[in-house]
């Protein structure tokens, strides 16, 4: 029961991250219908900003994660405009593998710069433990984060769904050329989608490395990781990546707790075939993302 | 944070791929893409290629080949170690060579994936034609030791597995404690900062070849003591974090927790121990003595095995040649401190002084018979002499265990120099 | 048939039915004129060069089939790297009950069955998912095959032995170099007996346009699913001739990384064609090469910075290489070269790319 607890309780934090990454992924895929293979990466090259701000600039704590989280937010808008603005229109194949190319540079990138040794960030409240019945244990630092990635997505749900920015972004969603008609920029509007999944990979990230420590490794990790929980929840939808994140972040975590820690993307990966098998649209997701 | 991120086996733009990592001269450049020039145009002609020479042939220079991680899981690691070797042959090199030859380093990426160091090897030895070669893991070292032998390679590797030194293997050298042999020097340390009886063991240990003789080895032990082992976790070389593997671990409520984890894998676990509540004594193999892991974890009850000082201040006269060594790191600017940066230095330097007592050419065979007769004064590099045997082919003796001491802000040795066998 | 078309075409489409006919008559001399040439220059030259076309040739087969499927067939499969260690794991496991070649069969017949069993539920949906379910494999492979290693023990890997066709030991790179050779120009001449005939059209109309193709009378599923299983088996037979190549089997070997590097094999040689396949594989296996010696000819603190980042370096060039040949050069090496004369297959590919 106290392991059960324990790790029920200590995969939220891990939910969070996904939701995050996830989210991002999810708005990228509605706006501009590419999957971005370099979500992961792009997490961790916040983390390793936010490092450098911090650590390497002695800049405090939150006007770093400020900082690093408005560059993340300028690199997305940047990558969308230099890169994929020319190639828009393109096949699946030639988009994904531009983001695959992306990925390979930039962690050749992290490893050139911040080399291969674990990279950690101290954090207050990292050490501060707090103690729950049942024996339940979680540092402070990760309630904060939990909390803070919960008012982050529903600040931006918000956003979406009552903001002009909101509605003019799922009408460029549903039909570019429709919303072109009634006057909405697209194009700066796929631009902005980018900077916001990219800041919120770049929070993650920061996330990560104070919780975890940045290793050029992790960035797939991280990425692939939070795939399976966007397709649980439904390629398209952003309360379905952030209800697929928590399931899968605890399935992950039962399955290490109590098989072992091999267990843990394979099990999340056997989620992701079983709903293609019986759901392909995931738990939200809208019917025609499955049509040809 | 009970994380489980994982980066599992696969991963994009790291690792050994097709592109198998291996690197020569301009010669074949040329010629690789003469090749490719034929299958394309269907015209052009070899006689470019004719008549280059590899790099192993130009005259006058030692050829050394390493093997390791420099791009995956363990890069951290693999990258200090040959960070390591270059600083010792720059340093030879800037002082007039071994036997007035240059030294040469071709220092290729594995990715830690046994297929790729196999692939590696055969083309440092059968290409390239090196003196020896230098190997981080011990898992590419077994898959590899069937080539290296065929083709009668020295080779020194930071990783080895008893069954490879034990009888030893003509062209097997060890480049630091077997991590078998640490098994007893642990378990006996562990028994003076364990408390109460019973003793509860956890242990934790990363999924490579030498680390499951350590395991083996410590459970015989543990049980010849009367302890109990609660749990064992395996924590894979794909993972990113040890944490998950903490949680089994912490939930099985030990006093005592034995590990054979390296950085970065070190790190999370210890974190997340202490963050479940487990306050107990932490022991962990010379592989996880990094200054760094200590320094970052900042934990006093964590102890560690070691065979190489670090470079920190107060230490009793460290001796000619580990200043040097300072020296030469700081030539190369890498700090001395870096986990593992030492031993690929040392490693060098055995290579070296054996290298430099076989003379100029050099065969595998004659270097292999220089190594197993070798006995060197290292001059404060390691706690004692480095030498070989024909029975033996490790070099390092003795060790010694060492913890952070929070008050000092450095590593601080807490036994004195013990033993170790092979 | 020739004649006829001859007869009735108007005098532009002659020209072309002219130089379509001298195209593949060129291509056919040419084919052979680089074998030959190929073969006289394996057994002369040093056994260092021709180790590394080995390994180019080894890639290049399973380029010929990912490129059947997503350069002719337009799927996007992750799978790859899956295949190949299908392939190579069922050496491992048959090696000792089955003589030579016949492991490599098996394990491309077993590539083949995971590839139509792993197709099913994707295929009848939009190209994307088949992303996503071989991905998922990939997953699966890459832990069936870390069980596989740690339960029997083989932490460092499977040791393949020697293999042995009749009296013939296959060791040296010369040896190896003419099976690989032989292993290619069979694979490429079956792959393109397929693209060329009812089949290759029937991709050809899928990659365009699937709902028309279905429209035409192409039955969409089970073309997908069949192009998906063989090319599956192509890969899977390449896995299994690496495994004797490289005498060592290991899981890790078998990552993403490797799957990608084939995906940029076929993207810069060029999509939907058997020349771009192996010009791809070649220039992907020769990429640290002229690293190193772009590195050697740096002195100083560039140079150290060069030798010391030099793996971080290589994987960053071969990351700009893939987004150059995205940018520039969508139709890959082939088109450059302009091998075929006629509106070639590759030049097809742009369109279907555009």
């Amino acid at each position: 029961m106290h392991l059960a607890l324990q790790t029920f309780v200590g995969q939220l934090p891990t939910a969070a991250l996904y939701a995050l990454i996830g989210v991002g992924f999810v708005i990228v895929y509605r706006g501009t219908r590419v999957l971005n293979f370099a979500q992961g990466t792009l997490a961790l090259l916040g983390g390793y900003l936010f490092y450098s701000i911090a650590v390497s600039a002695h800049v405090p704590f939150w006007p770093a994660v400020v900082l690093s989280v408005v560059a993340s937010m300028l690199l997305g808008a940047s990558i969308y405009s230099l890169m994929l603005r020319p190639l828009l229109g393109e096949t699946a194949i030639l988009l994904v593998m531009l983001t695959i190319a992306l990925n390979i540079i930039l962690g050749a990138l992290d490893l050139i710069l911040w080399g291969g040794a674990t990279r950690f960030v101290n954090v207050p409240g990292a050490k501060t433990i707090l103690h729950f019945p049942e024996g339940v244990s979680i540092t402070a630092l990760d309630i904060a984060v939990v909390i803070s990635v919960a008012a982050v997505l529903t600040a931006f749900g918000v956003l979406l769904k009552w903001s002009r920015f909101g509605s003019h972004m799922r009408a460029a969603a549903e039909n570019p050329l429709l919303a072109t008609y009634r006057g909405i920029n697209v194009s700066t509007l796929a631009a902005m989608t980018w900077a916001i999944a990219t800041a919120g990979a770049g929070l993650a990230g920061v996330i990560y490395g104070a919780t975890n420590g940045l290793a050029p490794s992790a960035g797939n990790a991280l990425g692939f990781a939070a795939f399976p929980a966007v397709i649980l929840g439904g390629l398209d939808s952003v309360g379905g990546a952030l209800i697929g994140s928590v399931i899968l972040a605890e399935i992950q975590g039962f399955a290490v707790s109590y098989l072992g820690g091999r267990y843990s993307d394979v099990v999340g990966y056997l989620v992701l075939l079983l709903v293609l098998i019986i759901s392909p649209t995931g738990l939200f997701g809208s019917r025609e993302i499955a049509r040809l | 944070m009970n994380i489980d991120l994982r980066k599992a086996s696969p991963q994009l733009g790291g690792g050994g791929a097709v592109r198998v990592k291996r690197r020569r001269a301009l010669g074949l450049t040329s010629t690789g893409l003469a090749v490719a020039g034929l299958l394309m145009a269907a015209c052009g002609s070899s006689s470019s290629s004719t008549g280059t020479t590899s790099s192993s042939a130009v005259s006058g220079t030692y050829v050394v080949g390493s093997t390791g991680d420099l791009s995956g899981p363990a890069a951290a690691v693999g990258g200090a170690l040959r960070n390591g070797y270059q600083a010792y042959f720059s340093y030879v090199n800037d002082h007039g060579g071994i036997n007035g030859h240059k030294v040469k380093l071709i220092a290729l990426d594995d990715g830690s994936n046994p297929t790729n160091g196999v692939a590696n090897t055969k083309q440092l030895t059968q290409i390239d034609h090196v003196n020896a070669e230098l190997v981080f893991l011990s898992t590419v070292l077994v898959a590899a030791a069937p080539v290296l032998e065929a083709s009668k390679t020295p080779t020194i590797s930071q990783g080895i597995t008893t069954s490879l030194v034990s009888p030893p293997n003509p062209y097997m050298f060890a480049g630091d404690v077997v991590i078998g042999a640490e098994a007893a020097p642990v378990v006996n340390f562990a028994a003076t900062v364990a408390g109460s009886s019973p003793v509860k063991v956890g242990i934790m240990s990363l999924q490579v070849a030498d680390n499951a003789n350590y395991v083996a080895k410590t459970e015989q032990l543990i049980k010849a003591k009367g302890w109990q082992m609660v749990n064992y976790q395996q924590v894979p070389m794909s993972a990113t974090t040890a944490a998950p593997e903490s949680t089994a671990v912490a939930a099985a409520n030990p006093n005592l927790v034995i590990m054979a984890l390296p950085e970065p894998w070190v790190i999370s676990a210890v974190q997340a121990l202490r963050q479940q509540g487990f306050t107990g004594p932490i022991v962990n193999y010379d592989g996880g003595s990094a200054y760094s892991t200590l320094k970052t974890l900042a934990d006093p009850n964590f102890y560690v095995i070691r065979a190489f000082p670090y470079d920190v201040a107060g230490q009793p006269s460290p001796g000619p040649e580990f200043t040097k060594f300072v020296a030469a790191a700081k030539a190369a600017s890498d700090d001395p401190n870096t986990g593992f940066f030492i031993n690929g230095y040392i490693q060098a330097w055995v290579l070296g002084h054996a290298l430099s007592q076989c003379g100029y050419p050099c065969s595998g065979q004659k270097l292999s018979t220089v190594l197993s007769s070798l006995n060197l004064n290292t001059g404060g590099l390691t706690y004692g002499n480095w030498s070989y045997s024909s029975s033996s082919h490790v070099g390092i003796h003795e060790i010694r265990f060492w913890h952070w001491d929070t008050s000092l802000s450095q590593p601080a040795a807490v036994s004195g120099l013990l033993p170790i066998g092979s | 048939m020739k004649s006829e078309t001859l007869s009735q075409a108007s005098g532009q489409q002659t020209q072309r039915q002219l130089l379509r006919y001298g195209g593949e008559h060129y291509s056919k001399i040419a084919g052979v004129a680089v074998i030959l040439l190929v073969i006289v220059f394996s057994q002369i030259s040093s056994s260092a060069y021709v180790y590394d076309a080995d390994i180019a040739i080894l890639a290049a087969i399973g380029a010929i089939g990912l490129n059947l499927l997503t350069g002719y067939a337009g799927l996007i499969s992750v799978g790859n790297a899956a295949f190949l260690a299908i392939g190579a794991y069922s050496v491992v496991l048959l090696d000792k009950s089955m003589p030579f070649p016949l492991p490599i069969f098996a394990g491309a017949a077993a590539a083949s069955i995971v590839g139509f069993a792993i197709g099913l539920p994707s295929l009848r949906l939009s190209g994307l998912y088949l992303i996503f379910s071989t991905l998922a494999l990939q997953f699966v492979v890459a832990f069936a095959a870390n069980q596989y290693d740690t339960s029997s023990g083989a932490i460092a890997g499977h040791f393949v032995p020697t293999a042995k066709l009749g009296p013939w030991q296959i060791a040296s790179e010369k040896v190896w170099f003419m099976v690989l050779l032989v292993v290619l120009v069979l694979v490429s001449l079956f792959v393109w007996n397929i693209v060329r005939g009812q089949p290759g059209r029937a991709f050809a109309a899928l990659r365009r346009n699937e709902a028309a193709a279905s429209v035409v009378g192409v039955n969409v599923t089970m073309t997908k699913l069949s192009v998906f299983a063989l090319s599956s088996a192509i890969i899977g037979l390449a896995g299994g001739l690496g495994a004797y190549f490289m005498q060592d089997v290991s899981n890790g070997y078998y990552s993403l990384t490797l799957t990608v590097s084939y995906v940029a094999m076929i993207l810069i040689g060029g999509l939907a064609s058997i020349w771009g396949s192996i010009i791809g594989a070649f220039v992907v296996t020769m990429i640290p090469f002229l690293m190193q010696a772009g590195a050697s000819t740096f002195s100083g603190t560039l140079g150290g910075f060069a030798q010391r980042n030099l793996s971080s370096l290589e994987t960053a060039v071969y990351g700009l290489a893939i987004l150059v040949f995205l940018f520039f050069r969508p139709a890959g090496i082939a088109s450059l070269a302009k091998i075929k004369r006629r509106k070639s297959s590759a030049a097809e590919a742009v369109a279907a790319v555009r």
